[in-house]
């Protein structure tokens, strides 16, 4: 198993291999939440191979004072979702989902998944409230801003900030 | 001054981790992370907490998406020098690398040097060339008026025409100065000749042919003929192999192309 900082080092001098160390054990988190954010597999497959892409050319940029490697490639991965999400084609295909339809894609999606094994993710999940799951959901994985996210949810911007804080406040205390 | 429990609890942190915040709040936020290590814990914490959430996302991609990726990666780093990460650069070529630089200085300033030197010389040079056409120009017309002074002079007379009979056309004139007591010729129209054949001019004194050199087209203006012999009877053009330039023996009458005797005054 390899160190964060080992990792690191050898991603600045663009060392190959430690990109398929990296795809081996990240690939599975990272297409899970490309997949959840762009809902298209093909689209998917393209957003993660720009996200091993982008860690592999911008290894230099990484800063670990900011926090760790895999929530740095974790962000990465989200971004560019969110940006593909973004893009004509994908508007197009997807602008008629409506809101409700995303709550229940939402409460149904553990079922096609693979099962967690990482402690009681699943279950800290599934016991927080759908309303501040909602909030993660606008926020990290659709890439909402505070104010359109209140907007979306219909609560104001102060209700959804106190909830926001206490939903993650929720998480950290169940894991 | 915020307290760090205040920065805490007043939510900018979890705003921070979710990437909702301006740049300048974002550098806000790393700054207490650099000063406050309960706020870089605290950060580190809520990222944590996020990726796990993340997790319960997690699928595998098929299988196949890995290679395609790393190809597309490879492709993309085939222009690239490839570098072996644990191992560091010998102090060899540490040594190699450095004395490569100081020799590439030192040549690029000896080029550059040698480059204003021959930019120079070519200065020089091409100044040179300009006084040297404005001398022999100069020298052209000098030469000319001389030969006009000779020519016109009253003492100077014509001593023969050397002509080409067949052709009727005047290959030489001969004239003699009193004033300078030299005799000249000056060439008017040389004949055609093969390539291996030259001129040669003989001033026949006491019946004996002197020989007084070859007769070019080049030759411009009055050229004096030599050597200086006194009683020229006659003049006479040979026309003769090239080969033999620097012949000793008198013409051959077979060589003998014009002979003209001397005009009297």
């Amino acid at each position: 198993m390899l160190s964060e900082t080992e990792i690191i080092e050898r991603l600045k001098v663009q060392d190959r291999s430690v990109i398929s160390y990296l795809y081996d054990h990240y690939s599975t988190a990272l297409y899970g939440v490309i997949v959840h954010i762009v809902q298209d597999t093909n689209l998917a497959e393209e957003v993660l191979q720009e996200t091993f892409i982008k860690i592999w050319q911008n290894a230099d940029v990484y800063d670990a004072q900011k926090g760790r490697l895999y929530t740095w490639m974790l962000n990465i991965a989200r971004n560019l979702a969110i940006d593909a999400t973004r893009g004509k084609n994908y508007k197009k295909s997807k602008k008629n989902q409506s809101f409700e339809n995303n709550v229940n894609h939402l409460e149904n999606k553990n079922v096609h998944h693979i099962p967690v094994e990482e402690i009681g993710v699943k279950d800290l999940v599934n016991q927080l409230d759908v309303t501040y799951k909602m909030i993660i959901e606008k926020v990290y994985f659709e890439g909402y801003t505070l104010a359109d996210a209140a907007e979306a949810l219909n609560i104001p911007l102060g209700t959804l900030k106190t909830r926001l804080r206490t939903a993650l406040q929720l998480l950290r205390k169940k894991v | 001054m915020k307290t760090v429990q205040e920065i805490i609890e007043s939510g900018i942190l979890e705003e921070y981790v979710l990437g909702v915040l301006s740049d300048a709040e974002n550098q806000e936020v790393e700054s207490y992370m650099q000063q406050y290590p309960e706020i870089k814990q605290e950060v580190s914490e809520i990222q944590e907490i996020l990726y796990q959430y993340s997790l319960q996302y997690q699928q595998s991609p098929r299988p196949e998406l890995k290679n395609e990726i790393l190809a597309q990666i490879e492709a993309r780093n085939e222009s690239l020098p490839v570098q072996e990460p644990s191992k560091s650069i010998p102090f060899m070529a540490y040594t190699g690398i450095l004395l490569g630089i100081i020799l590439s200085l030192t040549f690029a300033i000896l080029w550059q040097n040698e480059i204003k030197n021959t930019k120079k010389l070519q200065l020089q040079l091409q100044n040179a060339k300009n006084e040297h056409n404005t001398c022999e120009n100069a020298y052209k017309e000098l030469k000319k008026a001389h030969d006009e002074l000779i020519i016109n002079d009253k003492n100077c007379h014509i001593m023969a025409k050397l002509k080409d009979e067949k052709a009727n056309t005047c290959i030489a004139t001969i004239y003699w100065s009193h004033l300078t007591k030299q005799t000249y010729y000056k060439i008017e129209q040389m004949p055609k000749l093969p390539e291996n054949k030259v001129c040669r001019l003989w001033c026949i004194s006491n019946k004996t042919p002197i020989d007084a050199g070859l007769l070019k087209n080049t030759d411009q203006g009055l050229k004096v003929v030599e050597p200086k012999c006194d009683n020229i009877e006659a003049f006479a053009v040979t026309i003769e192999d090239k080969a033999g330039e620097n012949r000793t023996a008198p013409p051959r009458p077979d060589e003998i192309f014009i002979y003209t005797p001397v005009h009297k005054e």
